[in-house]
């Protein structure tokens, strides 16, 4: 089989990207999402509360809601996919192999490839809680799986490690669904999750939160029968002597994403350990020419709103790459950071410097800080030159940032050969 | 008295402080945060989302809503309703599952499309 693109992952990151392929120009045809679960909208499809949608449709919808406006697009104009399809390979002459019930094994030729694979969460085993191994333990995520596709209660006593946004969003849902949710632990001295959702999931609710505060010991032999929760000090270390047992019968962790990115290092795509997600180009073009990164695969995002907007350009830009406007592998031009910036994205530049404008009119770099900025500069200079500066109040390290690099500003950074990007106090 | 609020209505989660006698509200970026300290000062309001008992080839639970926020206090009521409701595929999306489920207006409706 031949496809101009092959989107690999159906979630909203690959719908999108799918939508911008197709509407840039791309024949339905020569377009195929693949998905691994048994429908479109990947983890939309587990969150049934509302929250999505605000910033990019301006009105609040539910996950499913929310991917449905794009699953009938991708009806509407008929663009292939196959579900329950999980990915074998991808090769570096954009061939992917994969199989399913549908198609059976399969090898597809690609012109130009979306990786689009989301996120997963982070484990038990990444945070080295010492006891017993018994059942009860459960991802945010997983835990959400059970009570809104299976419709099981994982626990009735719940204890929430981390305070991710699934975290507090569960810490609702369980309450609501009758189980007690005894309280929320965070390490840091913040939440990571959104005010709003603090608000909303667990005050609302009266679920305490205890922040500088992590669980040093999970208790129990079949069933979790209790954990230990300690204070930790600026330094995350446990302070001897806190430790308090609290009774419950389930721990939930929320602790933090990791891009899912075992393709993309197999095919040789050079990874970036900040974001954990490949590194790219303007384009969202990975080191591999021709083959592109959007959504949490590339690096963690807030709001899946922001993941459609990135996700719709870098569809733009695979359609530009197909119809050869797009010249690959000339000399990058890294995008450096200062200090106070955690990541950028995007890590390179590859102008064409006759055509800067050619797919996309002004370029979007996505950011996290490093801490907390009550007032924070935010500056991009080239050969220190200054070309952007902007002054953002309450920049916080668990949000992404965003600004803008017009056509002008691109070409300043492709005559001299370079760009940073720097987060000062203001 | 100064009342603290942070604002639920969009991503920016703006911190709100209100005057409660003088009621000058400071901290929200647009007008919904003042609408919302209005309703959370007389009557908090919340969109219920949750899931229902579907027969379906393919699924267990159909995901729905409330059609428009519902009072804070009515929302475990609500759930207990929630859990008595069952339907049977096919299913649209904004399609009403019960009208006026807790009598006082507001319709649950489905948040997803089951054909089969
Ligand atoms: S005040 Fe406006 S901008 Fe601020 S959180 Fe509320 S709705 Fe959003």
């Amino acid at each position: 089989m031949h496809k101009s693109v092959v989107i690999i992952g159906g979630g909203p990151a690959g719908l999108a990207a799918a939508i911008g392929a197709y509407e840039s120009g791309v024949e339905a045809n020569d377009i195929l999402i693949i998905e691994r679960e048994k429908e479109l909208g990947g983890v939309l499809n587990q969150c049934v509360h509302t929250g999505f949608g605000l910033t990019y449709f301006g009105e609040e919808l539910s996950g499913g809601e929310y991917a449905s406006r794009f699953i009938e697009k991708i009806e509407e104009y008929a663009i292939p996919y196959v579900t329950e399809a999980t990915v074998l390979s991808v090769s570096k002459s954009k061939v992917i192999k994969f199989v399913s019930p549908q198609l059976g094994y399969t090898k597809v030729k690609a012109d130009a490839v979306v990786l689009a694979m989301g996120c997963r969460e982070r484990s038990r085993g990444t945070l080295n809680i010492a006891g017993t191994r018994p059942s009860g333990i459960f991802s945010a995520g997983s835990a959400q799986r059970f009570v809104n596709i299976e419709g099981y209660l994982p626990g009735k006593r719940i204890v929430i490690l981390g305070s991710g946004d699934i975290g507090l969003i569960m810490a609702r849902r369980l309450t609501l669904e009758g189980a007690k949710v005894l309280r929320v632990c965070e390490m840091k001295s913040h939440v990571s999750g959104s005010a709003r959702n603090v608000e909303q999931c667990l005050n609302d609710f009266d679920i305490p939160l205890y922040l500088n505060s992590t669980v040093t010991k999970i208790v129990g032999e079949e069933r979790v029968t209790g954990v230990v929760v300690s204070k930790v000090d600026e330094n995350f270390k446990p302070i001897r002597g806190t430790g308090e047992l609290v009774r419950c019968d389930t721990l939930v962790l929320s602790i933090g994403l990791i891009p899912e990115n075992e393709l993309t290092t197999e095919a040789g795509i050079k990874l970036d350990k900040k974001t954990n997600g490949a590194v790219v180009d303007q384009y969202f073009q990975t080191s591999l020419s021709g083959v592109f990164a959007c959504g949490n695969v590339l690096h963690v995002h807030d709001i899946v709103d922001y993941v459609t907007a990135e996700s719709i350009n870098v569809g733009k830009a695979c359609a530009g790459y197909v119809k050869g406007l797009i010249k690959p592998n000339k000399t990058k031009i890294p995008f450096e950071i200062s200090d106070g910036v955690k990541y950028v994205v995007p890590q390179t530049f590859n102008f064409d410097p006759k055509k800067i404008d050619i797919i996309l009119k002004r370029f979007v770099v996505y950011f996290r800080v490093s801490r907390d900025y009550e007032k924070a500069k935010i500056t991009i200079t080239s050969n220190g030159e200054e070309l952007l500066s902007v002054i953002k109040n309450n920049i916080h390290s668990s949000q992404m940032h965003s600004v803008i690099l017009t056509k002008k500003m691109a070409q300043v950074i492709e005559k001299n050969k370079n760009a940073k990007i720097s987060v000062t106090e203001a | 008295m100064e009342k603290q609020f942070i604002c639920i209505i969009c991503p920016r989660s703006c911190p709100i402080t209100v005057d409660t006698e003088t009621m000058v509200i400071k901290g929200n970026k647009c007008m919904r945060g003042r609408q919302y300290v209005n309703s959370e000062l007389t009557e908090p309001r919340r969109t219920l989302t949750s899931t229902i008992r579907i027969e379906s080839e393919k699924v267990m639970l159909l995901p729905v809503k409330t059609d428009r926020p519902i009072k804070k206090e009515d929302l475990f009521a609500a759930m207990k309703k929630i859990s008595k409701i069952s339907v049977k595929a096919p299913i649209k999306i904004g399609e009403i599952i019960v009208s006026d489920f807790i009598e006082d207006g507001t319709n649950l409706i489905s948040t997803k499309t089951i054909l089969k």
